[in-house]
């Protein structure tokens, strides 16, 4: 009895033991340990990303045409982005641009003009197609010096959207103006990045070795885009106020 | 792991594999070679040319007979002046019993005997011609007493007569009642089979003995029957459109390759001054009139042809249509022969009606958005944005000077 609690509190210790022996050898972030591990070169960010997208159309006109033609339910975009991390600021995280692409669309069944209570059969949408370059600031900071899994950042920039609008499935008319065109203006976006690789460690340290990914994160954000064209009236307004979540990997 | 005899084995059997795919179509029965090369085959007005394969039939091309010209090339001039060259239809047509007079022929004569010179050109065959014989019409046996076509080879075997089997010769009997009653006898079909047929034409060189001097085999498919139209066939209103919606047929048919939409009034403006209906742009009409067009079993003329569809679409668009006019719509099947079946009956009444889509509801909200893509008014604001973009461009490269 004595020999089975002596190998039970030696199994114990060792359990107990071993993330204090991994922690100091492997860590990638080297806060407590001497034996920095070395990663492959870091130069850049891609985003997977999706999200809610309601269009602020009916900020910039009289009336609601989206609201009336589409509803009040929830449109979904989904994107890609590609930032580079061109500038590395000390004690702080990268500093660059980031290009960024999505996709949303919206449809519903058109009115008849007579009596527009009644809808028809006739299939009415908008697709938006968002495109920004904006300026990204990661403070990755927290992660490579204190070792917090967190890594918030900020971007901001200008952005534009194509759109286009059809009508039984032919590009939209109004009179002889096409129902295509694209709007423009700020864009700028607040969020926050969990570092995944804490998860698994090792599967981290071979996708560097194999791969060349530095790091794996899930990410959400709260970003507008104010694609008003600078408060005119002139474009239709095919920006948001909305967020994103989704999953990015540096590399 | 190998010895030289298996080395030579694979050699052998790869020559002998290249050889037969170079001259699939060559056979040297008889002493002379006689060969069709791919290129020497042509139609003349097959029905969507270059989209089918030249091999292949359809109800219309039977319908405009059409007809193929064939190059034909011996592999000898000497002793071809012994021979007719003759073109045969069927099964086992090299065999003297397949043909007349066998008082159980298997083939028809498809073209009159020629005498051929080391290349024969432009030698024409017509698709009717091709065709008449698998009813067991009057080109086989003892004129028309029909029944020889064999087997019912649906399943495509390579067999002549593939859709008469069990038919009297009468020409007609059996066929399907998706083909309209005055349909030539040669593009009947004569069994309810929707699968496509294989036809075998037989290039003979015969001399006065019926002997058998060389010979090429070139193989056809003919499919005749259209699938069945869809059901449940339903419609709505929209601008200048009418929105369709149907339910596939299960009809087994693996050929259904999409859709047609007819319209009667036939689509645009002209569709409306050839009939005879009359109607007010200002005034919804109650409802459509009775139509001769899209009856039952009726393939209607292309000019009424107003949508399509693919496959696996299970509505589309009636387009080209004038707001107010009533419009009789149905839906016929199409498959990959490019035949079109009747239509869908009876047909559905639709009157399209101006409508407000999103674009015209925010332009009459007061939006100024649209014009296209590259629509750029020179107003204060983009002023701004090519500052800040002016702004950028030169903070980028005040840094690349820096460095």
């Amino acid at each position: 009895m004595k020999r089975f609690v002596l190998v039970l509190a030696l199994g114990l210790l060792a359990c107990l033991r071993a993330p204090s022996a991994q922690a100091q050898g492997v860590d990638e972030f080297g806060a407590y340990g001497s034996a920095r591990r070395a990663e492959s070169p870091q130069i850049g960010l891609v985003e997977a990303r999706f999200g809610v997208y309601n269009p602020r159309v009916d900020k910039s006109v009289p009336g609601a045409p989206y609201r009336d033609t589409f509803g009040d339910s929830n449109r979904y975009i989904v994107g890609l982005e590609g930032d580079w991390q061109v500038l590395r600021i000390p004690h702080l995280g990268s500093l660059g641009p980031g290009l960024g692409w999505g996709y949303t669309r919206a449809s519903g069944l058109a009115r008849l003009t007579a009596s527009p209570d009644k809808l028809s059969s006739e299939e009415t949408s908008l697709t938006i197609m968002p495109i920004y370059l904006v300026a990204v600031l990661r403070a990755d900071v927290l992660p490579r010096e204190f070792g917090i899994p967190i890594v918030p950042y900020a971007k901001f920039g200008l952005g534009t959207a194509l759109w286009w609008s059809a009508d039984g499935g032919e590009t939209a008319y109004a009179g002889d103006v096409k129902g295509s065109g694209f709007s423009y203006g700020p864009q700028y976006a607040i969020g926050g990045m969990f570092l995944l690789d804490i998860l698994d460690r090792q599967t981290a340290r071979d996708a560097d070795v194999s791969l060349g990914i530095n790091h794996s994160y899930l990410f959400g954000e709260w970003y507008g885009s104010e694609l008003d064209a600078f408060s005119s009236n002139k474009r239709l307004n095919a920006g948001a106020h909305t967020w994103a979540v989704g999953l990015a990997i540096e590399f | 792991m190998f010895n030289l005899r298996s080395v030579f084995a694979f050699w052998a059997v790869a020559a002998l594999f290249l050889g037969s795919a170079e001259r699939a179509q060559a056979q040297t029965t008889g002493g002379i070679q006689v060969t069709i090369p791919k290129t020497g085959v042509d139609r003349d007005h097959q029905d969507y040319e270059g989209k089918v394969l030249v091999t292949q039939i359809n109800y219309k091309d039977c319908l405009s007979e059409d007809f193929f010209t064939f190059t034909v090339n011996f592999s000898t001039a000497t002793g071809l002046n012994m021979y007719g060259l003759e073109v045969w239809a069927g099964t086992s047509c090299n065999e003297t019993t397949a043909r007349p007079p066998s008082t159980t022929p298997t083939c028809w004569r498809v073209a009159d005997p020629i005498v051929p010179t080391i290349i024969v050109n432009n030698l024409k065959v017509t698709v009717r011609d091709m065709l008449k014989g698998r009813t067991g019409g009057s080109n086989v046996g003892s004129g028309g007493t029909g029944g020889t076509g064999g087997t019912d080879s649906s399943g495509g075997t390579g067999g002549t007569d593939a859709l008469g089997g069990s038919d009297t010769g009468s020409g007609g009997a059996g066929a399907s009642p998706s083909v309209p009653t005055d349909a030539p006898a040669e593009c009947t079909p004569t069994s309810a089979a929707v699968a496509a047929q294989t036809l075998t034409l037989f290039f003979l060189l015969i001399d006065s003995n019926a002997a058998i001097g060389g010979q090429a085999t070139y193989p056809v498919s003919f499919k005749l029957n259209a699938p069945a139209p869809p059901t449940g066939v339903t419609t709505g209103i929209g601008e200048n459109i009418a929105p369709i919606s149907w339910t596939p047929t299960d009809s087994g048919d693996l050929s259904i390759d999409g859709y047609q939409l007819f319209c009667d009034p036939a689509p645009g403006q002209k569709g409306v001054d050839d009939s005879d209906i009359v109607w007010d742009p200002g005034i919804l009409p109650p409802g459509c009139q009775p139509t001769t067009i899209l009856v039952p079993n009726a393939r209607p003329d292309d000019k009424y042809k107003c949508g399509s569809a693919s496959k696996t679409s299970t509505h589309a668009n009636a387009e080209g249509l004038i707001n107010m006019v009533p419009y009789n719509v149905a839906v016929a099947t199409t498959d990959t022969y490019r035949n079109v079946g009747v239509v869908s009956t009876p047909p559905v009444c639709a009157i399209p009606q101006p409508v407000t889509g999103f674009f015209e509801a925010y332009r009459n909200a007061g939006g100024a958005g649209g014009g296209g893509f590259c629509s750029f008014s020179l107003h204060r604001r983009p002023g701004l944005l090519l500052s800040v973009i002016g702004l950028g461009l030169c903070l980028v490269l005040r840094r690349r000077r820096a460095t």
